[in-house]
């Protein structure tokens, strides 16, 4: 489990020495190191499925020919992983069976689509991939003037992935689907180009100085896909390397195959220019016009999309020339527009769908073709306009130093999938610009060296940031939506969506019933109308007028905290991560945890903390647990043995443990730090169960 | 001269050629059918016609496709009621909603 540290030496092998010609081809030691090494990334051994063997080799060339005027580098690196994949699943199913089940159990299962034996599900298969990754660049720089350069930059990075599944006759899909095995093999390929070319241009007059840059950006992302597949294998010997060996798909209209392609395009003229004066006033201006091909056809370029900062060190006012106390100050302001494209592509166009079969002209049935989807012509960019107001700081002979800063940032025209009336529209949901997102906030950033004497010493830093997001608007002059509900949580009991985003409302807000405690058979109350200290009704006979905001999933405050001790050649440092703040949905406790489940095994909370409640589960703020939670992430202890050796300049030893303590009080079975609180539906507890490990590593650091 | 000029000519093309496709955003269509690249010969324009009549047998026709031709008004309604699950057919009678 020992990480591969890594002496990077760059060795310098000069192959031609002209005049005015030099050919380096340094090499770095790091890929060396890595070469047939069995890295285990994730780490091997937390399940019996998952395994990841990996290598690499980079390499990097340089050539400044015709006495400076032209500079040539390139890199090129290839990266080869294996891995196999686990099933979530397994996990899952472990908890939720009854623990009485000998390891090897089959027949229990037999005919039973909720329930496996989770062990042979991920053994009586072969369910992993080989990637491989090349990535490739070549700069030429042309140095016209000192001050004036223009560079030309060309990339390729490609990714291929093989993924070969095969289920053995025992699997439990076989025994239920009563066939002799399944075989996939499915090829993937990513090729992305890009091409750059930019120039320079710097002037310094006196106490300006100025820098220009611009140019064009080329960047291209293609995909392909291709997979087949193929059951009822005569053995399990050949596992996916004899597809045309099984013969399901032997029988008239069965396939087992498919493919698929895309292409991507974004294309930008760029422009941006730096002056300051005499290092106290600083501006930097740029404007970036954007094009992509998924936006319809008269917006695909975005418009211009400028950004502007200011800065002004106040620290070289006159009144703080002898300071003791202030190194450096510096205010900020800054604004930008970015635009945004990360959505699905072919998406605005008009497409055509296959549907059922009719007979023709000639009476031969056909497959029919017609609309597939509503286009949109006036698909745009969505873009993210952000102001931020900040201060660097560095006092104290600089042992103090961090920054402050207040941002305010707003999305708008975000895409998203829309309900349209049918007719005039053909189809029930459309992709259209509609929300506007809005963030505001601040970070505070400190570093402290707080001892420093000549054995010890202890220094800290803290990052503590404050958000609050909501949705502003989710209607615009052609479509209006009062709200939307999140995806329902899953059965059984099917308790309904439990997030709402409306206008003027915080994302990630929870939307279900108030509890107010059980009848005398156990079963939930909530408040009418969602009032507490209203009237109490049965959870399962409230409506949609009982429902309201009860929550949210979104952690407000988030902070990291560094520490770091020497004392002599030793050395220890503790990091901490905390997000206090929010609500998360325990689905853990609603799904496992109550008397009312029936056929799996139960967590002990459904006889003790929750032995009140007899009846369903009800998505109502019962099941909102406190979030906040402080972890101790990650803790080091190394020691520097001064050698007297001219082999070896540093060498270190140290010892690390990851994941090391969570304080919380959540009770949901994962710790709440692996539950998701980014997006619009943030703070939804997953009941997918994967251990998080506390791992440790020990490691040795040699520079020579 | 005369080479000069020509030269000229088709360097001027060949930079403004290289400048469109360097500044082309057309989407291309691979795994997909648009309205662009479908209708290529007489078998996909027959399969577009036969898409409301397949969608018509859906809704609970089920006459010769002819027939429609001899309908004068709404006497073949899809209506749409509260649920899109909730759908009718009126043959012969004035559409009722």
């Amino acid at each position: 489990m020992a990480s591969v540290p890594t002496g990077m030496t760059n060795c310098s092998i000069k192959i031609i020495s002209g005049r005015t010609t030099t050919f380096l081809f340094p090499v770095v030691a790091n890929p060396v190191f890595s070469v047939f090494q069995r890295t285990t990334v994730p780490k091997k051994g937390l399940d019996i499925a998952t395994d990841r063997k990996e290598y690499g080799l980079r390499a990097n060339f340089k050539q400044i020919t015709l006495e400076g005027l032209l500079e040539v580098t390139g890199n090129i690196s290839y990266r080869y992983a294996d891995e196999d994949y686990t099933d979530y699943g397994s996990f899952k199913q472990a908890v939720e069976l009854n623990p009485t089940y000998s390891i090897d159990e089959m027949d229990a299962f037999r005919n039973n689509f909720d329930s496996y034996n989770p062990i042979f599900n991920l053994t009586r298969r072969e369910n992993g991939a080989t990637q491989e990754y090349l990535t490739s660049d070549f700069n030429i720089r042309l140095n016209i003037l000192k001050n004036l350069n223009t560079e030309l930059k060309l990339g390729r990075q490609g990714h291929d992935m093989k993924k070969r599944e095969y289920y053995f006759k025992d699997h439990r899909e076989s025994i239920n689907n009563n066939r002799n095995g399944r075989a996939r093999l499915e090829n993937q390929k990513w090729v992305d180009y890009t091409l750059e070319w930019l120039g320079n241009y710097s002037l310094d007059i006196d106490r300006h100085h100025l820098k220009v840059m611009g140019g064009y950006s080329y960047q291209e992302f293609n995909w392909e896909q291709f997979h087949a597949e193929n059951m009822n294998f005569p053995t399990d010997a050949f596992l996916y390397n004899n597809l045309d060996a099984g013969d399901y798909n032997k029988a008239d209209g069965r396939l087992g195959m498919g493919s698929d392609k895309n292409k991507e395009k974004t294309i930008a003229f760029l422009a941006r220019v730096n002056y300051d004066f005499d290092n106290t006033f600083l501006f930097t201006g740029s404007i970036r016009y954007e094009g992509n091909t998924k936006f319809g056809t008269d917006h695909k370029w975005g418009g211009a999309f400028p950004a502007a900062s200011a800065a002004w060190r106040i620290s070289r006012l006159s009144f703080f020339e002898d300071s003791k106390t202030v190194d450096d100050l510096k205010l900020r302001f800054s604004y930008g527009q970015t635009g945004r494209s990360g959505f699905d592509k072919y998406i605005s166009l008009a497409k055509y769908s296959g549907y059922g079969w009719m007979p023709n002209s000639e009476g031969k049935w056909v497959q029919v073709y017609g609309p597939g989807n509503n286009p949109n012509k006036d698909l745009s960019w969505e873009k993210q306009i952000s102001y931020n107001l900040g201060i660097d700081y560095t006092l104290f002979n600089s042992r103090l130093s961090g920054s402050l800063d207040l941002f305010i940032r707003e999305g708008k025209d975000v895409i998203g999938e829309y309900q349209v009336p049918v007719p005039p529209y053909l189809h029930e949901k459309i992709m259209t610009n509609v929300g506007t997102t809005s963030s505001k906030g601040f970070e505070l950033q400190v570093n402290w060296d707080a001892v420093q004497t000549d054995k010890f010493t202890y220094s800290t830093n803290a990052t503590l940031s404050y958000t609050k997001s909501k949705l502003k608007s989710f209607s615009n002059e052609k479509y209006e939506l009062g709200y939307m509900e999140g995806d329902g949580l899953p059965s059984p009991g099917n308790p309904g969506p439990c997030q709402r985003l409306q206008d003027g409302i915080e994302i990630g807000s929870f939307y279900g019933y108030r509890y107010a405690g059980v009848d005398e058979d156990g079963n939930i109350m909530v408040y009418k109308g969602g009032e507490k200290g209203a009237e109490t009704i049965r959870g399962r006979e409230a409506g949609e007028a009982d429902r309201t905001y009860i929550g949210n999933g979104t952690p407000k405050w988030e902070m990291a905290w560094g520490n770091t001790f020497t004392y002599k050649g030793f050395d220890l440092s503790l990091y901490f991560r905390g997000r206090f703040d929010y609500q998360i949905l325990n689905q853990y406790q609603m799904y496992y945890g109550l008397q009312g489940v029936t056929g799996i095994n139960k967590l002990t909370s459904a006889y003790k903390e929750n032995a009140h409640i007899k009846g369903e589960k009800i998505m109502c703020d019962y099941f909102l647990e406190n979030g906040n939670h402080l972890k101790l992430d990650n803790i080091t202890l190394g020691w520097t043995p001064k050698l007297n050796t001219k082999w070896i300049s540093n060498l270190r030893i140290y010892a690390t443990m990851k994941n090391v303590f969570t304080i919380t009080k959540y009770s949901g079975g994962m710790d709440p730090s692996s539950v998701d609180v980014t997006g619009l539906w943030a703070g939804r507890g997953s009941m997918d169960l994967y251990p998080t490990a506390r791992n440790v590593s020990f490691g040795v650091q040699i520079s020579y | 001269m005369k080479n000069i000029k020509s030269l000229c000519a088709v360097s001027l093309m060949a930079t403004a050629m290289a400048f469109t496709s360097c500044t082309d955003l057309t989407e291309e269509p691979f795994h997909i059918l648009t309205s662009d690249n479908y209708f290529t010969d007489k078998a996909s324009v027959e399969a577009t016609v036969l898409r409301p009549y397949e969608h018509a047998q859906w809704c609970g026709w089920d006459g010769d496709r002819w027939q429609l031709q001899e309908l004068t008004g709404d006497h073949f309604v899809w209506t749409q009621k509260r649920t899109p699950w909730l759908r009718r057919r009126t043959m012969g009678t004035p559409a009722r909603t």
